[in-house]
């Protein structure tokens, strides 16, 4: 094995620090994904683009939106080869940092990776433009301004640029099977 | 402070151990900040009310969860058979991948804790999932990379054009092209894997010599048609012959069809 299949604090500084032309040059690819066997209604949608740098690390960049909850979702960087997430944006998710005791309830906030921490680094950024709070009546079109918005305020933020062969990609809205078990609507 | 006017009073008075934010469906409540699973994330409960009685569901994140780590629960697996017991233990069941529940409205606040903690609960399936053991002959792979060393990449992902994802042995990164190695170990069911993964990684265009099958033993120890099969789609290279395989990956030198060996 040589250093880049497994990710280092070294390499991870190196690769947010602007100086290795990060790039997403890439529509998001987007795919439904169920629980395995569970075709008739998807449980969130997911997304998919590599991002080029100038090491030679392959690096992608994630989105996942949870179909039940459109305003609560996350974006990642991931390093494949040995499936660190780098950073890992959670738009008004719900977490507890036990190292610090802080909350942070639907609020949004990083994760940061270190070999040492994993990914238990949490901090709330002020740097993505979105309104803060829970929207009523949140549907993935309606979000799709905001989801287009904030994929380019984390690239920026991981020191990276938005090509111009990019371009948002709303995620499609899935067709699912109505559920006659006891004719139930669960939320 | 009043309540906002999205959430049935019945469940604001029922819930007020939770912070509550509007759900994307109509009525429905997502609930969050009062349990959290062992890595920080919280656990949310949805929720609405349906005439007298209280709906909620977990949304599918457990179970999203549970599939992130490896673990299926709708199939036949030791996990599935836990998954179901426990919801029953619950008195709750799924519906979709989700954790579901309905109660009176005034069992709400129950409702809620019971899904949380069948949330965290199940969480804990993870667990069950067995670590990846590694056979003698990808033991030998393994070793007999970081001996040459190869720069090489242990169990990497390969995306197909079509999205779908497989997970071959080893990425061999030679001097002049990465190659793709599946070890076959004794089953002939493991021949029959590794002619479906050498056809499938062709689509992701890995060329001839970017594609290895090593089988165990030598040429003697396989089934003649099964090597001419999969020797129209891959170079084939055996354990007791790891000089050819060196050469093939170090050099590009082409790997005598198994037949011609055996002969």
């Amino acid at each position: 094995m040589q250093p880049g299949d497994e990710m280092t604090d070294a390499l991870a500084e190196k690769i947010f620090s602007g100086t290795v032309g990060g790039v997403l040059n890439t529509p998001l690819t987007w795919r439904q994904k169920n629980v395995p066997k569970k075709a008739s209604k998807p449980i969130h949608v997911e997304a998919w683009a590599p991002l080029k740098t100038d090491l030679s690390c392959r690096l992608e960049l994630r989105m996942r939106i949870g179909l039940d909850v459109a305003w609560e979702y996350t974006l990642l960087v991931l390093h494949p080869s040995d499936g660190t997430c780098l950073k890992r944006l959670d738009v008004r998710g719900t977490h507890r940092d036990r190292a610090t005791g802080e909350d942070y309830i639907n609020r949004t906030h990083k994760h940061r990776w270190s070999r040492a921490r994993g990914d238990k680094d949490v901090y709330a950024p002020d740097d993505i433009r979105h309104n803060p709070d829970p929207i009523l009546g949140a549907t993935l079109a309606s979000m799709d301004e905001e989801y287009d918005r904030v994929v380019r305020d984390f690239i920026t933020e991981c020191k990276m640029t938005v090509g111009g062969s990019y371009a948002w990609v709303p995620p499609a809205v899935p067709l699912t099977q109505p559920t006659f078990d006891g004719l139930e609507d669960y939320p | 402070m009043s309540t906002p006017s999205y959430i049935d009073e019945r469940l604001s008075d029922a819930l007020r151990c939770w912070h509550i934010a509007p759900g994307s469906k109509p009525g429905t409540l997502a609930l969050t900040g009062r349990q959290y699973f062992a890595d920080g994330d919280g656990v949310t409960v949805l929720i609405r009310v349906s005439g007298d009685d209280a709906l909620a569901s977990d949304g599918g994140k457990t179970a999203a969860r549970l599939a992130d780590a490896g673990v299926d629960v709708c199939g036949t697996t030791r996990a599935a058979a836990a998954w179901t017991e426990l919801l029953t233990g619950f008195n709750l069941r799924e519906v979709d991948g989700r954790i579901v529940g309905r109660r009176p409205v005034k069992q709400a606040e129950q409702l809620a804790s019971d899904i949380a903690s069948a949330m965290l609960t199940a969480d804990g399936l993870r667990w069950m999932v067995a670590p990846q053991r590694e056979s003698p002959l990808i033991r030998q792979l393994y070793e007999f990379l970081d001996a040459t060393h190869l720069h090489y990449i242990k169990r990497p992902t390969i995306r197909l054009p079509r999205g779908s994802e497989v997970h071959p042995t080893a990425q061999v990164d030679t001097p002049a092209r990465p190659v793709i190695v599946q070890a076959v170990g004794g089953a002939e069911a493991g021949i029959e894997h590794a002619l479906s993964l050498v056809q499938r990684i062709g689509r992701a265009d890995y060329g001839f010599n970017q594609r290895l099958v090593l089988l165990k033993g030598t040429p003697q120890d396989w089934p003649a048609d099964h090597l001419d099969v999969l020797a129209d789609h891959s170079p084939v290279g055996f354990s007791a012959q790891m000089g050819q395989v060196q050469e093939f990956l170090r050099n590009d030198a082409e790997l005598p069809r198994p037949l011609a060996i055996g002969e």
